[in-house]
This record gives structure tokens, C-alpha cells and sequence, in this order.
């Protein structure tokens, strides 16, 4: 159950990025409540963004898992390469979760490298930064919905 | 010592017995001193020799020693797992020296032991909204 004071935090954080969810909306069709609502459950309007190095968090993954599903976890770990390196970051740099998400809306690697938008246009997406991480999960939501397949960014 | 006193011990029984045990002992340090072998260096213990025979003929070329190290280094484990990756990241055209660089970090590392329960959820760091 959602608390008044929580549907108020997200009030606040939309009234924050009204261009940006205004936006979001005209080009994907996802309503700004169902973002909001997203980024909420998964960073509290990116307060717990994680405070694991994800590349080693993927790479426990991927060590850990048995033989069956290692591989989308070592999956995961390229497709952080590709985008630390396409980006020219330091890709120890990242911290997210234990599962290796990252970001506001806590998005894997592929589906950044897959969904992510560069909504201001400076040449580089930032999962950290509610201009670029609310397109990108418009653009997310967007894309699976309808989908059976697992729909959390 | 005034032997006067000893009794019924013949006195020149003990001289000669004396002579006898002093006779012995100082043979025993004249040959025994001879028939011990050398105190060993322990600077030169165990000793390493190096021996190189001369060819019995003059070489056209000149002949070179080589050391040859007889302890070879323990191989690494390959991570197959982190191959994987590796091979796949090279198969999508990222920077070979680039990816090595990375994945031979000493950053690389297992955080935590994260159990199989924790770590078969997918993504999302819950953000508690509503403590």
C-alpha cells in the first residue's frame, strides 16, 4: 500500500521534471504516474541507488550461479564493457545493486545498451540523471509492454 | 696427598692405573682429532656446483652457457567464465587491450559472498518507499 506521504514525494518529483516526464510521455505514450510509480519502487526517486561496484556484483554473479545461467550473467558483464568503454568511463566506477542494475531506475547493462536515451543529447547516458533515466524507462516500458517476458528494467 | 693413609690399596696399584687413564685420554685427543672429519661451512651448505665440461674440439661458433631455471612458476587457474566474457566482449569489436585491462584489474575482485537466494532475484535495489 502506497502512503499519502509517498504519492506526495511523487508528486514533488514529477512537479521537479515536468519537462523531462512531459516529454517522456509525448514520445513513448507511457504516463508520467506509471513512471514515477517505477522509479519509486525501485530507488525511493533515486535515493538507494546502490552502493555495490557492479562490475564485481555481475562478476560474483556470474562466478556463483551454476552452469545452466552463468551466462547471462556474464552476458550482463559485456554488456558493461561495451557501454564503459563506448562512454570512456571507468566502468569500477559504477555502483548499484547486488543484481548489477544501476541507475535511478536501476537498469542492467543490456537493457541500457538497449532502451537507454540520451535525452539531452550530450553524447552520453547517464542512468544517474533523471533527464536521461526517465526516457530510457519510457522507452523500456514501452518496449515490453505486452510482453510475457520479465519487465523489470 | 700422603698415601699412608689409603690403606690396604697398593699405592703404585693407583700410579699405574692413573698413567693408564691419562695415557689413553691423550691418545684419545692425538687421534681422534686426526679421524674427524672437517666442520662443515655452513656458508657453502649445500653446496651448488656448476660444472661445464669443455667440448673436446674448438667450436667454429662460440658456445653459450645457458642457466636454465629448474623451478617453474605455478600456472594461474583460467577463469573459463571470465575467458567467456573476454571472447565475447573481443567478438563485439570492443578494445582487446582495453577489455584485458579490466578484467586483469586488481579492482576485479568477489565483493561478498552474496548467496543463490539473494542473487537469483533480477535487477532492482527496492527503494522502501514506504518506511
Amino acid at each position: 500500500m502506497t502512503s499519502e506521504q509517498s504519492l506526495q514525494k511523487g508528486r514533488d518529483y514529477i512537479a521537479t521534471n515536468a519537462t523531462v516526464f512531459a516529454k517522456a510521455e509525448t514520445d513513448f505514450g507511457v504516463n508520467k504516474e506509471a513512471l514515477a510509480g517505477l522509479i519509486a519502487i525501485e530507488t525511493d526517486f533515486g535515493k538507494n541507488t546502490g552502493n555495490y561496484i557492479i562490475f564485481n556484483a555481475l562478476y560474483s554473479r556470474m562466478k556463483q550461479w551454476p552452469i545452466t545461467t552463468w551466462q547471462s550473467q556474464a552476458n550482463q558483464l559485456v554488456a558493461l564493457l561495451r557501454y564503459c568503454l563506448e562512454e570512456k568511463i571507468d566502468c569500477y566506477s559504477i555502483k548499484g545493486s547486488y543484481a548489477g542494475a544501476f541507475g535511478i531506475v536501476q537498469f542492467l547493462p543490456s537493457s541500457l545498451l538497449a532502451y537507454g536515451i540520451d535525452g539531452n543529447a550530450d553524447g552520453f547516458i547517464d542512468l544517474f540523471n533523471s533527464i536521461d533515466a526517465v526516457p530510457s524507462a519510457a522507452n523500456f516500458s514501452k518496449n515490453m509492454a505486452g510482453t510475457t517476458t520479465n519487465s523489470r528494467p | 696427598m700422603n698415601l699412608k693413609y689409603l690403606g690396604g690399596i697398593n699405592k703404585w696399584g693407583i700410579l699405574v692405573v692413573g698413567v693408564v687413564i691419562i695415557t689413553i685420554w691423550q691418545a684419545e685427543v692425538f687421534f681422534g682429532n686426526e679421524n674427524e672429519p672437517e666442520p662443515a661451512d655452513s656458508t657453502n651448505s649445500p653446496q651448488a656446483t656448476l660444472s661445464i665440461s669443455p667440448s673436446p674440439t674448438p667450436s667454429p661458433t662460440p658456445t653459450q652457457t645457458q642457466i636454465v631455471a629448474t623451478r617453474t612458476p605455478t600456472p594461474k587457474p583460467v577463469d573459463a567464465r571470465l575467458e567467456y566474457v573476454k571472447t565475447q566482449a573481443l567478438a563485439a569489436g570492443l578494445d582487446a587491450a582495453a577489455v584485458n585491462a579490466i578484467t586483469t584489474s586488481q579492482r576485479l575482485f568477489l565483493p561478498n559472498p552474496v548467496s543463490r537466494a539473494q542473487t537469483s532475484r533480477l535487477g532492482g535495489n527496492r527503494g522502501q518507499i514506504d518506511q
